[in-house]
Order: structure tokens, then sequence, then C-alpha cells
């Protein structure tokens, strides 16, 4: 079945969204999620570009400012919502497993 | 020898194959610096592994005025991960890095589709949709003047390859835009299933129009040009394009394309061949008809050019010329629609004393009732259908404005202006005349 834009995040939508919780430059994300990451989450800057801009015409984040072409964004309350969504859809995927494998 | 030029005859979005194509480039000491639509230059450059990363940005698009913000603050953000910004043209945006290991510029491939299918939409979409709708309004334009003079037009070479043109571009741009639309849902089946981006390889529109273009010319070469001259023209173009094509493929196969002399000799004599064979397939398809007067005679004020020509239907079949003096013309035509003999024959300084006729054979049935109805509603003033003459036999005769007539008859459309009054019998007779006419030449 087709999914719908956004019905659920990908780990790079995830790292993005929640790094957007301070104002932060766009292009410092890219190495910010991988440290955070240990390097298991790799963002491309096309990947970052793209996302930024749909993010932001979705209302998930807003444009605060610019220096020069570097844009500084922040999660607005729809991104906030769009976040915590997921992270309910996870540990709700964590319950179910341990309802069946318990906490081992 | 610095620079070099490569023709890019894959399909335009297929940037992993240009990909590749940039990476074996550089192996060879070849950088891409410039893309001029289809025409590619490289420079000379010492041999490396370099990874490059060819991405369609839509507002780097002449649509969008070449949105030269957005396109910087996008390459300022690749240059910020260590990819080098390279060329570009239009929404094409060439990326190189000398980092093997770099993270690749799109690392997401739900957005990287969304990407080049909102490019797709916003720039070669419209170009494209342009393209069929300027060759539909000229073909249509076309069309609606050939109303006037049915037989003439659809005889002519020049009109069928013109409109033929037009129909191969609305292939070719339809061929475009189905395959993108099939490449669409299948990357989207496989993002749906969880699996990467597909190859833009399976959008083939151009290959798939050359193929279809190199079909029809063949096909009517084989089936509708009758002049052997021509069909022995044509088929040695063919050849030649055959044989040229295999001896790339071997010289690239054997790596000799490499040594610039050799490339340099084949590209010199091809260039010169086609450009022979163009000019004599242009020449022999759009040269005027030229036509020597035989003597021109002098009468009162006017000077008359007087043409010789064997006309098959001549009015001294009906009556005695006496002394007034004739003109004879004959043209004829063929297209792969319509074949035509018109002739003429004027007296000199008599009003309405000429016999004018044209006869056209049709080749294909489902134009005749069109190219029929066409003919007579241009010559709709007169009597109409002459029914119930049993001279006419099968023929349909439509008697238009003075003694001017239209026949159909099997797949032929004949129209004759007597200068005399004609009976049934002697139509019958130029009729029959005519059609031995057209099938002995």
């Amino acid at each position: 079945m087709a999914r719908e834009k956004f019905e659920t995040l990908t780990e790079q939508m995830f790292y993005i969204l929640l790094n957007l919780k301070e104002e932060s430059m766009g292009v410092e994300l890219m190495e910010r999620i991988s440290n955070e990451t240990a390097g298991r989450v790799q963002v491309g800057p096309g990947t970052l570009y793209n996302l930024l801009d749909e993010f932001t015409k979705e209302g998930f984040i807003v444009n605060t400012k610019a220096e020069g072409r570097k844009k500084y964004y922040i999660l607005a309350e729809k991104g906030k919502a769009a976040l915590k969504k997921e992270y309910e859809r996870l540990t709700g995927m964590i319950d179910d497993f341990k309802d069946i494998y318990g906490e081992d | 020898m610095n620079k070099t030029i490569r023709l890019h005859l894959f399909s335009y979005y297929d940037n992993s194959k240009f990909e590749n194509y940039l990476e074996k480039m550089a192996m060879k000491g070849w950088m891409l610096e410039n893309i001029y639509g289809y025409i590619h230059i490289y420079k000379r450059i010492e041999p490396k592994k370099l990874k490059f990363a060819v991405k369609y940005l839509y507002q780097g698009s002449v649509y969008f005025n070449n949105d030269e913000e957005a396109v910087l603050e996008y390459r300022e953000i690749m240059e910020e991960a260590g990819w080098n910004h390279l060329t570009d043209c239009a929404e094409i945006q060439v990326f190189y890095s000398e980092n093997e290991d770099h993270v690749p510029i799109d690392t997401e491939p739900e957005v990287e589709y969304r990407s080049i299918l909102k490019t797709f939409k916003k720039t070669s979409l419209p170009m494209t949709l342009y393209g069929i709708f300027y060759s539909f309004f000229i073909i249509a334009s076309r069309i609606s003047y050939m109303k006037y003079f049915p037989l003439e037009h659809f005889s002519s070479k020049y009109y069928t390859l013109y409109i033929g043109f037009y129909l191969l571009i609305i292939t070719f741009c339809l061929f475009e835009i189905i395959a993108f639309g099939l490449w669409a849902s299948m990357a989207k089946n496989k993002l749906d299933r969880g699996g990467g981006l597909l190859s833009l390889g399976p959008m083939k529109g151009l290959e798939y129009s050359i193929a279809i273009i190199i079909s029809i010319a063949l096909l009517y070469i084989v089936f509708f040009v009758e002049d052997l001259s021509s069909k022995i023209l044509f088929l040695s173009i063919a050849l030649f394009m055959v044989v040229l094509g295999v001896l790339f493929e071997i010289m690239r196969r054997k790596k000799t394309m490499e040594d610039s002399q050799s490339k340099k000799v084949v590209f010199f004599f091809s260039a010169v061949l086609l450009l022979l064979l163009f000019t004599s397939v242009i020449s022999k398809t759009f040269a005027p008809e030229e036509k020597v007067a035989d003597r021109v005679e002098i009468i009162g004020s006017y000077e008359y050019k007087i043409y010789e020509d064997n006309i098959p239907l001549k009015i001294e079949d009906y009556r005695e010329l006496g002394g007034v003096t004739y003109s004879y013309e004959l043209f004829e035509a063929e297209s792969p629609i319509v074949k035509r003999i018109t002739g003429r024959q004027d007296a000199f300084g008599v009003y309405g004393e000429d016999l004018v006729y044209t006869i056209g054979k049709i080749k294909w049935d489902f134009m005749y009732d069109y190219i029929l109805n066409k003919e007579l509603k241009f010559n709709s003033m007169g009597e109409g259908d002459l029914e119930g003459n049993p001279a006419y036999g099968d023929m349909k005769v439509y008697k238009n404005h003075l003694q001017t007539f239209t026949i159909s008859n099997g797949n032929y459309i004949i129209t004759i202006k007597f200068p005399f009054e004609v009976k049934p019998e002697e139509l019958v007779k130029a009729v029959d005349i005519l059609i031995r006419a057209i099938e002995s030449r």
C-alpha cells in the first residue's frame, strides 16, 4: 500500500526534526546528526536541502533568519506533533516486543 | 589535444549512467568542463579516480528565470559537505569529490524520488507538452490548409515530410512522458516495498524514438520509394549508418577511440559523407521543378512562353484546333499518399479556351473519402452529382461550374475543365486516357 508523505518518519527525518528543538543552521545538522549517532545515521547534503524545503512547506519547521545564504530553522508545533507521533509509534513497537519476549 | 567533445546520447534523467560515464572518463584523464544540451566538452586532466554526482534542481531551469540564489544556496550546502561544483546546464547540476568515502548527496531514496519528480513536472514536462501542442498546432494548420487543394498538397513530398517531421516530434515527446510516467510508477512501488531508488534507466524515450524513425524510414524506402536511384540513395544511407555504428563499436571495444588521429580521420570522413548524402536527399526532395520554355512567342503586347510537353489529353483529341496557338504544361508529383498528374493546354489570347486537368491516385484507401469530399467542397458551385446516366457506369461524376467536372472512379480522383460543352461519352474517354496515363508513369 502506498505510504503517505510523512505518515511515518525515516531515521534521517526524525533526527533532523529532533535537532531543530533549538534554532540551528541547516548545514550544521549533517555533522551533528552523524556525531550524535556515532556515524550510524548520515544525512546527505541533497537530502538535507530537500527535506528542509519540504518540512518548511509542510509547516513542520520555520525559517527564522539567514546569514548570507545560510539559513536558520526551528521546530514548529506541527513538527513537534509529528516527532511525538513517531516517538509513540517507536515506543509502541518496543512495548509490543517486550510483551512477547519480555525485558530480556 | 587538451579538449574533446562527446555526444551525450543516453536519457536526460539517467543520472546513474551519466555518473558512471564521468567516472570512467576521469580515469582516462578527461574531466567534464561544459554541457551544451547533448554536447559535452571535456578537458584533459591527470587520470584519477573521482566520485561524481549528477543532480536536478528545478530552480536552475530557465522556467524559473535561473533562480540564482536558490542554485547558489544548493551549491553552498554541497560544498560544505565536501562536494565540489563542476558545471551545470539549466536544472542539471554536476558535482565531484576526490574522497570516495564521502557521504552521498542523496541519502534518502524517497526524498530524491520526490525531487526528481518535482524537477520533471516543473521543467521537462511543460517543455515536452509545449512540443506536443506546438506540433499539433502546426499539423492542424497544415491539414486545414490542405482542404483547398487536397490533391496538390497530399501528392507533395514536401508536405508529407513536413507533417511527418512534426508527427515524429509528437512521438518523441509522448515517449519521454510515458517512459517517465512508467519509471515514476515503478519507482514508487519499489519505494513502498522498502526498496531503494529505481534507476532511471528504463526511461528510453530518445532511444525508442530513434528506433521508430529508422524503422519508418526503412519501411518508406522499401514500400513507397519507386524511383530506383532514390531507393539506392536512401538504402546506401541506411547501410552507411549501420557500417558507421559497427565501426564505432569495434573502435570502442578495441579502445582505439582514444587514439585521437584515427578518431579525427573517422569523424572527418563521416561528416563529409553525411553532409553529401544529406544535401543530395534534401535537394532531391525539395528541389523545385525547373521548367524551361521551348520557345517564346509574342502576340500583341504579350510575351508567351511555349512549353511543348507531351500531355496525355489534348483538345485535338476531340476538336479541330483551327488557327489558335496553344502552350502545354505537365506536372507530376508523388508522395506516399497520392500520385498526381496535372496537365494544361492554354490558348494564346483566347479567354476560356483552355483544357486543365488533374488526376490523383490515392494510395491509402482511408484517405480517399476525405480528399474527395474536400475536392467537392472546394468545387461546390454547379449541378453536383450527375446521377442516372448509364454511360458513366461505376463512376461518380459531379458537375462543377461551367464545364468543370470532378470524377470519382476506383482509387482515382479526377478534375477536368473543358473549353467546350462535353458529352458523357467524351468525359468517359478522357477519364480512360488519364487513368492509362497515370498508370503508365
